[in-house]
């Protein structure tokens, strides 16, 4: 009780300067949050990747600008038809109407469903052609067990009716091999939909995924940028490499290190500014939230002096010292995930994540100064701390 | 009886480097139980140092300390503050009071270091309080009180404990004459009452009511006998 006192009494003798200090750390943890959550998202994703896409794979990459339409088909066929690949992964992005609402859909072929299976974290996914599947806000208006398609710009004139087969997990992924860029993109399926590295492209909350023939339907193959080539279990990323090195392609192909590494850049290219930014946020705070702790540790010389001259034990003050800077870092990082959830936009996981590591920041930079100016202190004389304190 | 023993007794601040100063040089003292001893001296002669090895707040690079029937001269940090909340009560020339909070919380400061129960914290600190009448501040910051309320505000808080020693640093310091002689006639009362008391002063004139007096020059202690008679 005496000790709880004593930490009130502590806080409260500095309670404008803390209570600007608390108001300080929560737009730091905001502000650290909104630059950080990118990155925690990308190292989330690079997971994703690793875990759902097989190490013995290459990337088959086709500008959209160059190259005569059946060439490109001839590609794809002869990749079919080479015993070294042991599935084509393949997947279009375009948009339409489900039920007649606008909506962002995702086809996709069997070979995405059996090899890269994993990537749909925990959907139980069948891929059988007369299916759609549905995200969260579709499924609201999807009541019946099917829904009305209408394909846009795809080739596929006439509106096809599906069954509904299931509702995304907020949590799902999904791969899309034809967005922008020489690399697949990864789809987070969450309820507010947004495809996590091309924050930048408006989408409908709706998406659809659908399984789909793509040999049965040449415009959209044709249409198709890019495919993941699974490989034979003896065949290595460089024998395909070497394979096609002399053979016009129409296109590149790349190894599962170079798409990281390409990743790796258009995060880096992409959020520059909030890397900047975060940056310079955490040298500023080191500074203006560690020196402010040491003045006022400095402040409490005094007062630290005189409970040192009345009986008071090293280890009580550091523990009353320490309690009130964990109180405040309490504080300020619940006042700042309550307000994030207004000012920032994610999907949930990513923004714990993110949360977790600016507490972490939040407490280190709080208490090691505190530590480092409580052990300078400790080595003053008595006379400086009792004489010389604010 | 022995209450404060020193044994040639020695400190130096900055021991062993460039810009050593040797505060205290070979002291032996010997304080009795109820004694008024007085420690006079120029500035930066030992006087305070002294009083501070005496709290344990300094430790002596030579020499041994006995309090009691205990040599405290090696005594870790934690015993040596759990004596100075036990044994040793503090006045000292700025006061020492913490600014932002009440007499009443000031006066309570060493109970809430000791064993004392929280209940009991407040109604002892007002009751030494309104010994030494001044329960009328209890509520009043310390910085809306003149320099001898501040004074005895400090000597309540030197005294909730109930002290065996009281150890005052130039406690006349900062207070004009008639504040000096209420001061000096409250140490004297105290000392009346069995508490040991060790003032350390430069003003010779505090020394009146001492019954043994030092002086300190250059961190050398030696008896002032003259002082005594002079002031007596």
């Amino acid at each position: 009780m005496k000790l709880l006192y004593l930490m009130y009494k502590s806080c409260s003798r500095l309670f404008i300067r803390e209570l600007f200090l608390v108001i300080q750390m929560a737009v730091v943890i905001v502000l650290l949050n909104t630059a950080i959550t990118p990155f925690v998202n990308y190292y989330q994703i690079e997971g994703s990747i690793n875990k759902g896409v097989p190490e013995n794979v290459v990337y088959y990459s086709v500008p959209t600008f160059s190259g005569d339409s059946n060439e490109k088909i001839n590609y794809f066929e002869k990749f079919e038809n080479d015993k070294d690949v042991k599935a084509i992964c393949l997947t279009y992005k375009t948009y339409g109407e489900i039920n007649g609402l606008p909506a962002d859909i995702l086809l996709y072929n069997e070979d995405v469903f059996s090899c890269l299976s994993s990537s749909l974290q925990s959907g139980k996914w069948e891929y059988n052609t007369s299916c759609i599947y549905v995200n969260e806000q579709l499924a609201e208006y999807t009541n019946d067990d099917s829904a009305e398609v209408v394909f846009a710009e795809s080739g596929i004139s006439e509106p096809v009716r599906l069954t509904v087969s299931g509702v995304t997990n907020p949590r799902d992924i999904v791969y899309d091999f034809g967005a922008a860029g020489s690399q697949p993109e990864l789809t987070r399926l969450a309820s507010d939909f947004q495809y996590i590295r091309d924050t930048s492209v408006q989408h409908t909350p709706f998406l659809a995924l659908i399984p789909f023939d793509f040999d049965a339907s040449p415009y959209v193959s044709l249409s198709a940028q890019g495919a993941i080539l699974v490989l034979a279990d003896d065949i290595t990323p460089d024998d395909i490499m070497d394979k096609y090195a002399d053979i016009d392609l129409n296109g590149s192909l790349y190894r599962k290190s170079t798409l990281t590494g390409n990743s790796l850049n258009r995060l880096i290219s992409t959020y520059k500014f909030d890397a900047m930014l975060a940056v310079l946020l955490m040298i500023s705070t080191i500074f203006g939230i560690g020196g402010y702790t040491y003045l006022k540790a400095k402040s409490l010389q005094k007062q630290m002096g005189v409970y040192k001259l009345l009986g008071c034990r090293n280890n009580t003050f550091c523990k009353i010292v320490l309690f009130t800077n964990a109180v405040l870092v309490v504080l300020a990082s619940g006042i700042a995930l309550a307000v994030q959830q207004f000012v920032v936009l994610g999907e949930g996981n990513s923004q714990m994540a993110s949360g977790i590591i600016a507490i972490a920041f939040m407490v280190i930079i709080s208490i090691v100064p505190t530590i480092l100016t409580l052990y300078s202190s400790s080595r003053l004389a008595f006379t400086e701390l009792i004489y010389y304190g604010d | 009886m022995s209450i404060i023993k020193l044994c040639n007794f020695s400190f130096s601040y900055n021991k062993g480097k460039s810009n050593e100063v040797k505060a205290i040089q070979n002291i032996s003292l010997d304080i009795s139980e109820g004694d008024f001893v007085g420690i006079v001296g120029a500035s930066g002669s030992g006087k305070s140092t002294l009083l501070y090895l005496l709290a344990g707040l300094l430790e002596a690079d030579e020499g041994k300390y006995i309090y009691g029937n205990t040599d405290i001269t090696h005594a870790s940090d934690n015993k040596k503050a759990s004596l100075r909340n036990t044994d040793f009560g503090f006045v000292l020339q700025d006061f020492a009071l913490l600014g932002d909070r009440t007499a009443l919380e000031n006066v309570c400061l060493p109970l809430m270091f000791s064993k004392c129960k929280w209940s009991e914290v407040e109604n002892r600190a007002l009751k030494i309080m309104e010994k030494l009448n001044v329960e009328k501040l209890k509520n009043k910051r310390i910085g809306e009180l003149s320099g001898g309320q501040c004074q005895r505000i400090a000597i309540a808080r030197a005294l909730v404990h109930n002290p065996k020693v009281i150890l005052a640093d130039e406690p006349t310091g900062a207070l004009d004459s008639e504040n000096t002689k209420i001061l000096m006639d409250l140490l004297s009362e105290i000392n009346s009452s069995g508490i040991t008391v060790i003032l350390v002063t430069h003003d010779l004139a505090t020394l009146s009511h001492c019954n043994r007096v030092y002086e300190l020059q250059d961190g050398v202690l030696s008896t002032r006998k003259d002082v005594i008679n002079e002031t007596i």
